[in-house]
C-alpha cells in the first residue's frame, strides 16, 4: 500500500504543477506585412467622409476617428497629418439637447478653429467636405458653386486646400506611396439631399473625369491605390427617416382610408399633390412637418400632433421615387466605372455601397446588435443623418483593410471596433447656454418613432 | 409550454433580436452542456475505474459502470453490484481578444468552479444468461460563468450559463454462450437550464458605442428526452475482448421562459423609450437533438495481471445543424440558428496492472472538437483536447474503491476572425478531472 500512496502523491503533484499555468496571456497584433504595397506615406483624397466630418461639422475628436486616420494607424504610416479643427468644430457639431422632445441642435456650441493651418506641408488627409472629382486637378471651382454641388461657402477648401495649388499638386508634394481615393458621393448624393433639385452629374461625365484624374495621378506617382465607391442615397437616414404617409387624427391615431394611411402633400410636379408611398421625405423637412406642413387640413402631424395646414412640402424636402431611382441608377453607373478602373489599374476596391446596403437591409452585426441606417438609434450615422459616425468610420476602415489585403497581399490587422466606437457622435466641448437655433425640434411622438413605433404603414 | 407570460408588441428590432438571440443561446446551452469536459455535449466521466484508463473500457469494463460503457458486459459480472461515485470537474477557461472585437490586449477569465456529476449503477447477474442493470448519472452539464459580468466583453452573448442533465437508464443483457453477450435498454434524460446575459443597444445619437439596457435571465423547465441503446460483447478467450455499443440520439422538446430586467441608464427619456421597446417575459420552444454515439473497443490481456485497451468513439454531431426557435405568441420572431457541427471522434487508450493488493491504471485520450470555428464562443469554446490519466483501484472484500485523475489539456483555439457573434480571439481551457467510486459486491 505504500506504493499506492506514492502513486497518489505523484499524481496529485503532477496535477498541481499542470493546473498552475492555465491562464492565457493577451494577444498582440501580428506584425504588419505590406505585401506588394508600401504604406510608409499614406495620403487620403476624398470628400467629407474621408475628412471625418460627423454630426454636421469637422472637429479633431472625430477627424481622428475617420477611416483614413484609422487606416494610417493600422499600417504604421510614418506621419499622417490632418487639418485639425478645435472644439466645438466647424460648423459646431450638432448634439442631442433633449430626447423628449427630441432636440438636435448646435445651439450653445462655439465655432472651432483650425489649429495647424500654417503647417508648411500639405495635409495627409486631403478629404475636403464638398469636393468632387473635378476638383482634384482643377482649382477653378474651389471658390465657386459648380453643379451638381450646391456649395454655399468655401470654408473647407480654405482650411484644407489653403490656396496652395490643386488637390493633385498637394497630394503629389507628399510623395505618397499609398493613396485612398474617395469621390462621387457629392456628385450623386448632393442632389439627392437637395430633393433632386440639383442635377446629377451624368455617369458618362463622371467616368471620364475619373479616368482622366486617375491617369493624371498615376502619371506622377507609382503609389498603390484604394478606391472607394459611392453609397446609394436610399441607404442613409437623411433620406429614409420620415415616412411619406401616416397623417394622424385628432386622437393621435393613424388615419386609414381603404386600409392605407393618408399620404403627405408634396410639390414634386409644381403643384400640390399627394406623395407616393415610394417617395422619400428628407430629414430637412423636420421643422416643416413639426408645424403641420405637408399634412392635409383636418389631419395632424405625425411628429408633433400639430394640425395639418395643407401646405405642400417644398420640392427640396422630398425625393420622389422617380428621382431616387434615377439617382440610384446613376450611382450604380458611377460604381461600375469605379470598379472598372480598379480592375484595370489594379486598385483595391472598397465597397462602401455594399456596406451601407447591408446596414439598410439586414443590419451590420456588432456586439450582438444589428446596426442599421436608422436615424439616432441605428448606431452607424451621426446626427446629421448623412455622415457615418465613429463606428461607421471604423467599419469603412475594415472594409478597406480587407480589400487592400486581398489586392496587395498585405496583412493589415482590422481596426478594433470596440475602441473605434464611442458613446457620442458629437464629441466636443459641452454645450453652453446661449443662442438657441434648433435644427430639429420635434415632439414626443418622434421619440416614439425613434424607438420603433412609427405610424403603421 | 408553461403558462404564457403577457406578450405585448415588441417594437425595438435590436432588443427583439437580442432576446431571440438569448433564447437561441439558451437552447444552445441545453444542447451543449460543457465545453470544458468533452467535445460536444457529453460528459464521459461516468466510472472511476474506466476513467483511470482514460475512458477506454468498452471491451474490458468489469464493474457496474458497464451500464454506461457497455451494458452487454453486465453478463460478465457476477452477483449483485451497487456502485456509487462521482467526479469533480474543475475547468479553468480564459480568453484573449483580437481585433476587430473585443480587440488585442483584452483578456477575460471564467470563474473557477467545481462540478460533481454523480454516478449510481446497479447490476444484477444471477449466473444465467440474463443480466439486468439500472443507472443514474449526469451525462450532460454546463457551468459557464465569466468574471465581472457587468463589464465582460462578451456579456451580450452570455455571462452565466448552467445546465443540469440527469439520465435514468435500464438495460437487459443476454449471453447465449460464454463468448457472446448482447444488451439493449432505454433511457430518459431530464434537463434544465439557466442562462444570463445582457442586452446592449447603441447609445442614441452616439458614435456606435453601446449601453447596457437590460439583463435577460432564462430558466428552462425540467424536460425529458428519451433514447435507447444497444451493446455487444465478444470474448473468444481469456486474452481478447471486443466490445461495441451504440447510444441513440435523444430528442428534447424544450420549453423555456425569458425574464427581462431593465438597466436604468440615467436618461429618463431614453429609459422610457427602452422600457417601451423591451419585450416582456415570454415562453419559447425549441427542439434539441443530442447525437448518437458509436463505440468500439478492443482489450488484450498480454499477461494475467495486465489489460490493455483501445477504444474508438464516433459521435454524430452533424445532427446539430441548427436550432429552430419558435415563439408561440410572436411567430414573426421565429428563427433558425445555424450551427453546422461536424461529426466528431475520440481515441482512448488505457492499461491496467493488477497487483495483489491494488491495481493501477493509466491511459490517454484524444477528443476531436465538434464545433466549427464560427461556432466557437464564450458559451462553448470547443476545441480538440488531450487527456492523460492515472487511476488506482483497491479491492477489500466485498468493497472496491476506484479513483482516477485526468488533467485535460484543451488545445488553444482561435476563432480566426469568423465567430458568428463577432467575438473573436483565442480560448484556453484546462480541466482537471478527478473521481472516485465505491462498489459493493454481494
Amino acid at each position: 500500500m505504500k506504493s499506492a500512496r506514492r502513486f497518489v502523491l505523484f499524481a496529485a503533484a503532477a496535477v498541481a504543477l499542470i493546473a498552475g499555468c492555465s491562464k492565457i496571456t493577451a494577444l498582440v497584433a501580428p506584425g504588419l506585412k505590406s505585401g506588394s504595397a508600401d504604406f510608409s506615406v499614406y495620403v487620403a483624397m476624398g470628400t467629407s467622409i474621408s475628412a471625418g466630418f460627423e454630426s454636421g461639422g469637422l472637429v479633431v475628436t472625430h477627424q481622428q476617428r475617420s477611416f483614413p486616420w484609422l487606416f494610417a494607424h493600422q499600417v504604421h504610416a510614418q506621419s499622417f497629418t490632418i487639418p485639425s479643427i478645435s472644439p466645438d468644430g466647424i460648423p459646431p457639431l450638432l448634439q442631442i439637447i433633449s430626447l423628449s422632445p427630441l432636440i438636435v441642435s448646435n445651439a450653445g456650441r462655439v465655432l472651432g478653429a483650425p489649429t495647424n493651418l500654417a503647417q508648411p506641408s500639405a495635409y495627409h488627409d486631403m478629404g475636403i467636405p464638398g469636393a468632387v472629382v473635378f476638383d482634384v486637378a482643377d482649382s477653378s471651382a474651389y471658390h465657386s458653386s459648380p453643379n451638381p454641388v450646391g456649395r454655399t461657402d468655401f470654408t473647407f477648401f480654405n482650411l484644407i486646400q489653403r490656396s496652395r495649388g490643386t488637390i493633385l499638386q498637394q497630394v503629389l508634394s507628399l510623395s505618397p506611396t499609398f493613396i485612398s481615393f474617395e469621390y462621387g458621393a457629392n456628385e450623386a448624393l448632393g442632389p439627392a439631399l437637395a430633393g433632386g433639385t440639383i442635377p446629377v452629374l451624368p455617369a458618362g461625365t463622371f467616368a471620364a473625369l475619373l479616368h482622366g484624374t486617375l491617369d493624371g495621378l498615376q502619371a506622377f506617382t507609382t503609389a498603390k491605390f484604394a478606391i472607394i465607391n459611392v453609397p446609394d442615397a436610399t441607404t442613409i437616414p437623411f433620406v429614409t427617416t420620415f415616412p411619406p404617409a401616416g397623417a394622424l387624427d385628432a386622437t393621435g391615431n393613424v388615419i386609414l382610408v381603404s386600409g392605407y394611411p393618408v399620404p403627405l402633400i408634396g410639390n414634386e410636379t409644381g403643384s400640390p399633390a399627394p406623395l407616393g408611398f415610394g417617395d422619400y421625405v428628407l430629414l430637412s423637412a423636420a421643422e416643416s412637418l413639426a408645424v403641420g406642413t405637408g399634412f392635409p387640413v383636418g389631419t395632424y402631424s405625425y411628429l408633433t400632433g400639430a394640425p395639418g395646414n395643407g401646405r405642400p412640402l417644398p420640392n427640396s424636402m422630398v425625393l420622389s421615387s422617380t428621382e431616387a431611382a434615377a439617382i440610384s441608377s446613376t450611382v450604380n453607373a458611377y460604381n461600375n466605372a469605379i470598379a472598372s478602373e480598379a480592375a484595370a489599374r489594379g486598385l483595391a476596391l472598397v465597397d462602401f455601397h455594399a456596406l451601407l446596403a447591408e446596414a439598410a437591409t439586414t443590419g451590420i452585426r456588432f456586439q450582438g446588435t444589428a446596426y442599421t441606417n436608422a436615424y439616432i438609434t441605428g448606431g452607424l450615422f451621426g446626427l446629421d443623418g448623412v455622415h457615418p459616425n465613429d463606428l461607421g468610420q471604423g467599419l469603412i476602415a475594415n472594409v478597406m483593410i480587407a480589400s487592400v489585403n486581398r489586392t496587395f497581399g498585405s496583412n493589415i490587422p482590422p481596426v478594433n471596433l470596440s475602441a473605434a466606437a464611442t458613446l457620442s457622435s458629437s464629441r466636443a466641448k459641452p454645450a453652453g447656454k446661449g443662442r438657441a437655433l434648433p435644427w430639429l425640434e420635434h415632439g414626443e411622438a418622434f421619440v416614439e418613432q425613434l424607438f420603433g413605433r412609427p405610424p403603421a404603414l | 409550454m408553461r403558462a404564457a407570460g403577457r406578450i405585448t408588441r415588441m417594437t425595438c428590432v435590436n432588443d427583439r433580436l437580442a432576446l431571440r438571440r438569448t433564447l437561441a443561446i439558451a437552447a444552445l446551452v441545453i444542447a451543449v452542456p460543457s465545453a470544458a469536459r468533452a467535445a460536444g455535449y457529453a460528459i464521459y466521466e461516468q466510472g472511476a475505474a474506466v476513467l483511470g484508463m482514460a475512458g477506454a473500457g468498452v471491451a474490458s469494463v468489469s464493474d457496474a459502470s458497464a451500464m454506461f460503457f457497455n451494458p452487454a458486459a453486465l453478463t460478465r459480472l457476477q452477483g449483485s453490484r451497487l456502485l456509487v461515485g462521482g467526479s469533480m470537474l474543475s475547468p479553468v477557461t480564459s480568453f484573449a481578444g483580437m481585433d476587430p472585437y473585443p480587440g488585442y490586449g483584452v483578456t477575460e477569465e471564467m470563474k473557477r468552479q467545481n462540478f460533481f456529476p454523480p454516478t449510481i449503477y446497479y447490476a444484477r447477474h444471477g449466473g444465467g444468461p440474463w443480466a439486468i442493470g439500472a443507472g443514474f448519472n449526469s451525462p450532460y452539464g454546463l457551468g459557464v460563468e465569466w468574471k465581472n459580468p457587468d463589464t465582460f466583453s462578451g456579456r451580450y452573448i452570455v455571462t452565466k450559463g448552467t445546465l443540469r442533465a440527469y439520465d435514468g437508464t435500464a438495460d437487459l443483457a443476454f449471453a447465449p454462450n460464454p463468448e457472446w453477450s448482447v444488451a439493449a435498454g432505454a433511457s430518459a434524460v431530464f434537463t434544465n437550464v439557466e442562462l444570463d446575459r445582457h442586452v446592449l443597444v447603441p447609445a442614441p445619437g452616439g458614435g456606435g458605442g453601446q449601453v447596457d439596457v437590460a439583463k435577460v435571465n432564462l430558466k428552462g423547465d425540467l424536460t425529458a428526452g428519451y433514447g435507447w441503446n444497444a451493446a455487444l460483447s465478444f470474448a473468444p478467450g481469456t486474452a481478447w475482448k471486443l466490445g461495441a455499443a451504440y447510444r441513440g440520439k435523444v430528442v428534447v422538446h424544450l420549453d423555456g421562459r425569458a425574464n427581462v430586467t431593465q438597466i436604468p441608464t440615467g436618461n429618463a427619456a431614453f429609459d422610457a423609450g427602452v422600457a417601451a421597446s423591451l419585450p416582456p417575459s415570454q415562453d419559447v420552444t425549441t427542439v434539441l437533438r443530442f447525437p448518437a454515439v458509436w463505440s468500439a473497443g478492443l482489450a488484450w490481456n498480454p499477461r494475467p495481471p495486465w489489460t490493455v485497451e483501445g477504444d474508438f468513439n464516433f459521435v454524430e454531431w452533424s445532427v446539430f445543424r441548427d436550432l429552430p426557435i419558435r415563439f408561440h405568441q410572436t411567430p414573426s420572431a421565429n428563427e433558425t440558428i445555424v450551427e453546422n457541427y461536424n461529426d466528431s471522434w475520440q481515441v482512448r487508450l488505457g492499461a491496467e496492472h493488477r497487483l495483489p493488493a491494488w491495481a493501477y491504471r493509466f491511459g490517454w485520450y484524444f477528443d476531436k472538437a465538434a464545433a466549427p470555428t464560427s461556432s466557437v464562443s464564450p458559451l462553448l469554446p470547443d476545441a480538440d483536447r488531450n487527456g492523460p490519466s492515472l487511476g488506482i483501484g483497491i479491492p477489500r472484500g466485498r468493497w472496491t474503491v476506484d479513483a482516477y485523475e485526468l488533467p485535460l489539456f484543451v488545445k488553444r483555439r482561435s476563432t480566426a476572425g469568423v465567430n458568428r457573434d463577432g467575438f473573436d480571439g483565442t480560448y484556453k481551457t484546462f480541466v482537471n478531472l478527478a473521481g472516485i467510486s465505491v462498489q459493493l459486491h454481494w
